[in-house]
């Protein structure tokens, strides 16, 4: 009877065979982690701008915009951008009784404030303050700012000039406007994959009254 | 008495091929799916889901004098509709203006209009909107029709092209819907095509549908 196992010649031949697999696969399997990784990083990019986009767009549905302002504009200070820009509504925010369309568009609850904060880097003492949008919503019978910070997907520390540099970051605020709609767009750029990404949003302005009521602030 | 044989080679390498017969059947078949996800990541995104619902609301306004024509650019196959729509609004006290809203290409763009500053147009171009296209509710002959056809005939004296070309991605995308065959429970009769372009940052086209109660 044959009681041998195997030789070390056949666990030889095994080895090799099984080595020369794993280098194939190698590649394919680092591309696989690295696309992964890429999926997950955009996924968290959709997910934020789908979050903005929808509550932007359900105040603008439901309450229906009469004009897109950014007379308060741009600020920079040194540690930060501030875009501002106001929304106003034709139906008041808080209140049913008080439509602003025939009142005034700067009384409270018939316009929000959008801020979009930039921030030029992020030192250690920094590192808490991610970019970040602020819209407000109702609670409790009054506009209360909430706060929107981008995901955190990473980024890179440099110790020599001890700045962090996000991955994502907001690249830049831009309004415009056809005759008859507000188009806003914020644009994110992640460096690494030298791609942006856009929160896009179009919407028709007084679409049901096409006259602009002499108190509106037009940009 | 007990067999003390280990496997020999042949043994091993017989086993050695079939498992790796099994993971290549499996990767073949896991492949596709990653370019499956890849594509649908553009099917009813956020700013088309949006597009679709304001081109909903503006065909659906009252102060649209709605002209539904049946196009019969599809053999009769199918309905798509081709559809001319006026809306009336007002400029100034004096002055009243009626735009004509017409479907559903890219020369349509240009939308047969008497003022500067059509509303629709407006709003097509601010989305990036590349074609509108309306179909009853219920496509099955419309997905048929996509399936065996590659243009639309367009029906229309002002289009400086007679046809609008489906793109692949657009057939994949009906392709990939169901055919709506349950009516609908909120009565809608049509639906809304809008394939929108989002050249603003990457190059590719979102496409998103909605159903339309006319």
């Amino acid at each position: 009877m044959n009681n041998r196992g195997m030789t070390s010649i056949e666990v030889l031949i095994s080895f090799i065979i099984v080595t020369a697999i794993a280098i194939t696969l190698f590649d394919t399997v680092t591309s696989y982690k690295t696309k992964q990784q890429i999926e997950s990083y955009k996924n968290s990019i959709t997910e934020y701008k789908n979050s903005i986009t929808k509550v932007i767009n359900n105040d603008i549905v439901k309450y229906k915009l009469a004009a897109l302002s950014s007379t308060s504009g741009k600020t920079t200070d040194s540690e930060k951008t501030t875009y501002k820009i106001t929304l106003y509504f034709e139906k008041n925010l808080l209140t049913k009784a008080n439509n602003c369309k025939d009142s005034s568009y700067s009384a409270p609850g018939c316009y929000k404030t959008l801020q979009v904060l930039k921030y030029h880097k992020s030192t250690e003492a920094l590192n808490s303050k991610v970019d970040t949008i602020i819209y407000p919503e109702v609670s409790q019978n009054a506009l209360r700012n909430v706060s929107y910070p981008l995901p955190d997907i990473g980024g890179a520390f440099d110790e020599d000039s001890g700045e962090v540099l996000k991955d994502i970051r907001f690249s830049s605020v831009s309004l415009g406007s056809a005759l008859d709609n507000a188009v806003l767009d914020i644009a994110m750029f992640h460096h690494e994959l030298s791609t942006y990404f856009h929160i896009y949003i179009v919407a028709p302005i007084h679409y049901y009254n096409l006259f602009v009521p002499p108190n509106l602030p037009l940009r | 008495m007990k067999n003390q044989k280990g496997f020999v080679l042949a043994e091993t390498l017989v086993v050695a091929v079939a498992v790796m017969g099994i993971f290549s059947l499996l990767y073949a078949n896991y492949y596709p799916l990653i370019g499956e996800y890849e594509k649908r990541e553009v099917y009813d995104d956020i700013d088309s889901k949006y597009a679709a619902h304001w081109v909903r609301k503006i065909l659906i306004d009252k102060a649209v004098n709605r002209n539904v024509v049946a196009m019969n650019s599809c053999g009769g196959n199918c309905h798509i509709f081709y559809a001319s729509y006026y809306r009336e609004r007002k400029i100034n006290d004096n002055e009243v203006i009626r735009e004509k809203i017409k479907l559903i290409d890219e020369s349509e763009a240009q939308f047969s209009h008497n003022d500067s500053s059509p509303y629709i147009q407006n709003y097509i171009t601010a989305a990036n909107i590349k074609a509108i296209i309306i179909t009853p509710y219920n496509i099955t002959n419309f997905k048929n029709y996509v399936k065996n056809n590659s243009t639309i005939q367009v029906n229309s004296a002002s289009a400086n092209v007679n046809q609008y070309v489906f793109d692949r991605g657009f057939r994949e995308y009906i392709d990939y819907l169901p055919n709506y065959k349950t009516a609908s429970s909120r009565g809608a009769g049509y639906r809304v095509f809008v394939i929108v372009d989002h050249n603003t940052s990457r190059e590719y086209d979102a496409y998103g549908s909605i159903e339309v109660r006319l």
